[in-house]
């Protein structure tokens, strides 16, 4: 064998090892399809889903729907239902403000089309208009929206096509595909009218106007929320002028409301919020985080008068009701004494405190008030001290107790012994936890139990 | 030797094949090759199956009224057009666009030259930025976007279109379909350069929209966005001849007419060209062009106080709900002094309007020689006479409620 036939084996030898690894096709397959079949069928795997829900025994799904929203402006969150046909007919409902046709807050259904589409993942697209959810994407001035339509380029920000994010049996999660509008479907336990009417009935409940601040507490660390009542709350570690906030939207739910997003205190993370069985309070989906409302707040700087009811008086109490009765009798035969209570007086030189509230006619139709000044506190969660002023000296009374006190003169001692029959530290115990009317205050230091009535 | 190397080189190379074949086991196929063209069980099937029926077998052309996002213009907010709207427009557009240029340009026209999609936007187009609406666009000659369906009206007996709905429709709709169509036929086959130089000076592609329609007429362009440039202004020719009313046009004579630029023999050929639009009631008193104020204009100096002339005349023209004229936008700091009133449009012609013996090329003289250009350019390179277009389809325009009587089916999703 030549040197150069050796040359031409070891060559031949090379390239076959050489060409046969080349070609030899080796790839990890994580999948068992590509990915755009992947995406044909998780589409349809979806619309099945969505469909499926949609039937006539069932009641289709509550959709829980929060636009971006835009620099000047955010918006609550809203409850939108739907049902989806496999023939791309989706009907949508709801009974929100922005509803147009003199519909605002009026419950309606609209019917359109929806598509599955198959883009980087799938996507849930709303493609033709529907009144439910265009508008919020229609680019008009929301603030005179649905009165006037004017347009201002930007609208709402809100998305009609929506990215999957994830699904299972209970729910399903998109993303705005513009926008990032956050999306949640669950299937509707009960007729969407129902449904409305169960949401308005907790939204009633657990958030008003009158007491718009809430406790966010763990136990050990304490935040606020205001403004729950609107649907958007400040988020911050203080009711007024917080130094930490941020914005949250919700959507009521018949058992509570839900944030757009998770957020947390410290390290609970917290979205959903339910109300507690003794309705005192609304807990999240760990029970580690509550939210309370600020009732607690709300009756020590409340300026109306609780006024006490006269059955938890005390019988130095009731003997002192009925000489203060007498003493402004005094004054004018036609007077007579209603109650007494605490809050602000009302008149010249009103004061906070000892409120006797009393009738001016014979036919007991007119009332007015005369108040001595004590002060308020409130000095843990859920208690409140009342102190009357510790000398002479320091008593503020208002323009009435001066006045009736000066024809009648025992008015004003009889007042202060009421007071002092007050002064003390209470537990309080509301009648309602979301917005008092009355409450029973358990004396825990000095003073006596009693309760408004 | 060499011999058994050729050999053992084939037999490796053999290997080598047949090794690399052994793992093309092909996948399924990732394109949809049994979805038929009309969903049959769709809500939509009986619109889906007229469109197929109307556009894609005779013009091979795609109705996009589902919202197609990732095709749509991001630099807009924007929304989807509702269903029954989208199916009314698709009827005016078969009837008003493709059959009136299938009729004057041949079977194969709109298969040839016609855009392949068009697609639908509910909303308008509001830029928050520059305050500016767009009306529709085009691109590449493919595909034009057409904005605003939503505020199309729905026909009933009880509530026809009247005039005012038609001129509605030829704003929104119609004049951005033939001013985007435009683009597509000078894309194909160009223009003469000669148009470009008429006015060549005073194209403004960045402040165009500052110019009012006075001053757009005077400078010697039929509308403000003709004024953005050349290839803008020669298709807002063409569209403006199409779809603008009497109304528009005879304002925008007399704008242009107003403030110098009528050459010798241009008086005659604005009555020829009043003719060719068919133009009626030159002579009838209630029309309002025939009845119509002529104010001079100043303009505040704020460094001296006073007001000066700005040396432009602007008209003003009774319970006119058409082209809003310059003194509907008037700032503040302008003054308007009644110079004239004209109840006769002849008598503002003939006897009040100059001959401008200057050299310089603008307003009435300016818009008759880009006519001239694009009707010579429309009926040389497409064999299509514009004031015919024109003519068909005002005629089209006025028949639109027996034509939405008879011939329109607007579906119910099914």
């Amino acid at each position: 064998m030549t040197v150069k036939n050796i040359f031409h084996l070891s060559f031949l030898a090379v390239a076959v090892v050489t060409l046969n690894t080349a070609c030899t096709f080796e790839q990890d397959e994580f999948f068992d399809e590509t990915a755009s079949l992947r995406i044909i069928h998780e589409n349809q795997k979806l619309q099945e889903r969505l469909v499926s829900e949609s039937s006539d025994e069932k009641h289709g799904w509550v959709i829980q729907y929060f636009v971006a929203g835009t620099d000047d402006a955010k918006f609550e969150g809203f409850n939108l239902f739907g049902r989806f046909y496999d023939n791309w007919k989706v009907t949508l409902a709801g009974n929100h403000r922005f509803l147009r046709n003199g519909n605002a807050n009026k419950y309606t259904e609209f019917t359109s089309s929806y598509e599955m589409l198959a883009e980087e993942g799938p996507v849930l697209s709303f493609c033709t208009w529907n009144d439910i959810l265009t508008v919020f994407e229609d680019p008009v001035d929301p603030s005179a929206a649905p009165r006037t339509i004017s347009p201002n380029g930007e609208g709402m920000k809100g998305d009609h096509n929506f990215v999957l994010k994830a699904f299972d049996e209970n729910e399903i999660l998109f993303r705005g595909e513009r926008h990032t509008a956050e999306i949640r479907f669950i299937p509707c336990d009960r007729t969407w009218e129902e449904y409305i009417a169960a949401t308005n009935e907790m939204k009633n409940q657990v958030a008003t106007s009158t007491l718009p601040n809430y406790y966010v507490t763990n136990g050990t660390d304490t935040m606020y929320i205001t403004g729950l009542y609107k649907g958007v709350v400040t988020y911050g570690d203080r009711v007024y002028d917080p130094l930490v906030k941020k914005t949250l939207s919700c959507v009521f739910t018949p058992n509570g409301f839900r944030f757009n997003h998770p957020d947390s205190l410290v390290n609970n993370v917290f979205q959903e919020f339910t109300l507690t069985e003794d309705q005192t309070r609304l807990l999240s989906e760990d029970q580690q985080t509550q939210i309370i409302a600020c009732w607690d707040t709300y009756i020590v700087d409340h300026t109306a008068v609780w006024k006490i009811d006269e059955e938890s008086f005390t019988d130095v109490q009731a003997a002192l009701f009925t000489q203060i009765s007498a003493e402004l009798k005094k004054y004018n035969a036609n007077y007579s004494l209603e109650s007494i209570g605490w809050g602000q007086s009302s008149g010249t030189n009103k004061v906070t405190g000892l409120v006797l509230s009393f009738y001016t006619n014979a036919a007991k139709s007119k009332t007015n008030t005369a108040g001595y000044a004590m002060t308020s506190s409130r000095p843990a969660f859920g208690q409140l001290l009342l102190k009357k002023p510790a000398v002479e000296d320091e008593e503020k009374i208002d323009k009435n107790m001066t006045t009736i006190g000066n024809k009648a003169t025992g008015l004003l001692s009889l007042t202060r012994q009421f007071a002092a029959t007050l002064d003390g530290k209470y537990n309080m115990t509301p009648d309602s936890y979301f917005l008092p009317k009355s409450a029973l205050f358990t004396a825990i230091e000095g003073g006596s139990t009693f309760k408004t009535k | 030797m060499k011999k058994i190397f050729y050999i053992l080189m084939g037999a490796a190379l053999s290997l080598t094949v047949i090794s690399c074949g052994s793992n093309d086991d092909f996948t399924e196929t990732i394109f949809d090759t049994e979805t038929p063209a009309v969903d049959q069980n769709a809500a939509t099937a009986p619109f889906d199956q007229w469109l197929y029926d109307n556009f894609v077998v005779p013009y091979n052309v795609e109705i996009q009224y589902k919202f197609n996002f990732p095709a749509s213009n991001l630099d807009y907010q924007l929304t989807p057009a509702e269903y029954k709207k989208s199916q009314l427009l698709s009827y005016f557009i078969r009837y008003l666009f493709y059959d009136v240029y299938t009729l004057y340009g041949g079977e194969d026209f709109m298969k040839k030259y016609g855009p392949r999609i068009f697609h639908f936007i509910g909303s308008n187009a509001y830029s928050p930025t520059t305050g500016t609406e767009m009306l529709g666009y085009a691109s590449a000659g493919v595909k034009i976007t057409l904005i605003n369906v939503n505020n199309l009206k729905l026909w009933t007996e009880d509530n026809p279109y009247t005039s005012a709905d038609m001129e509605l429709l030829n704003k929104d709709q119609f004049h951005t379909m033939h001013h985007e169509f435009s683009h597509i036929l000078h894309q194909t086959k160009s223009y003469p350069v000669d148009f470009g130089q008429i006015t060549p000076g005073s194209y403004d592609g960045r402040d165009w929209q500052k110019r009012d329609s006075v001053e757009s007429n005077l400078l010697g362009y039929i509308t403000q966005y003709g004024s953005s440039a050349t290839y803008e202004d020669f298709v807002e020719t063409l569209s403006c001849t199409i779809t603008d009313t009497d109304c528009r046009w005879m304002h925008a004579i007399v704008n242009a007419c107003l403030n110098g630029g009528v050459k010798e023999g241009d008086k005659v050929r604005v009555y020829e060209l009043i003719d060719s639009l068919e133009i009626s009631g030159l002579d009838d008193p209630a029309k309002n062009w025939n009845n119509f104020v002529i104010y001079k204009e100043s303009a505040l100096n704020e460094e001296t106080g006073k007001y000066e002339e700005t040396g432009r005349y602007v008209p003003s023209f009774p319970n006119s709900d058409h082209r809003t004229d310059a003194m509907g936008h008037a700032e503040t700091t302008l003054k308007y002094e009644k110079v004239t009133e004209f109840k006769s449009f002849r008598s503002f012609l003939d006897n009040w309007v100059e001959i401008d013996t200057s050299s310089e090329v603008k307003g009435i003289n300016a818009i008759l020689k880009k006519l001239e250009i694009a009707t010579k350019w429309y009926t040389e390179r497409w064999g299509l006479h514009l004031f015919e277009i024109r003519r068909e389809v005002r005629k089209r325009q006025v028949n639109i409620n027996d034509y939405l009587r008879n011939y329109v089916t607007i579906y119910d999703y099914q």
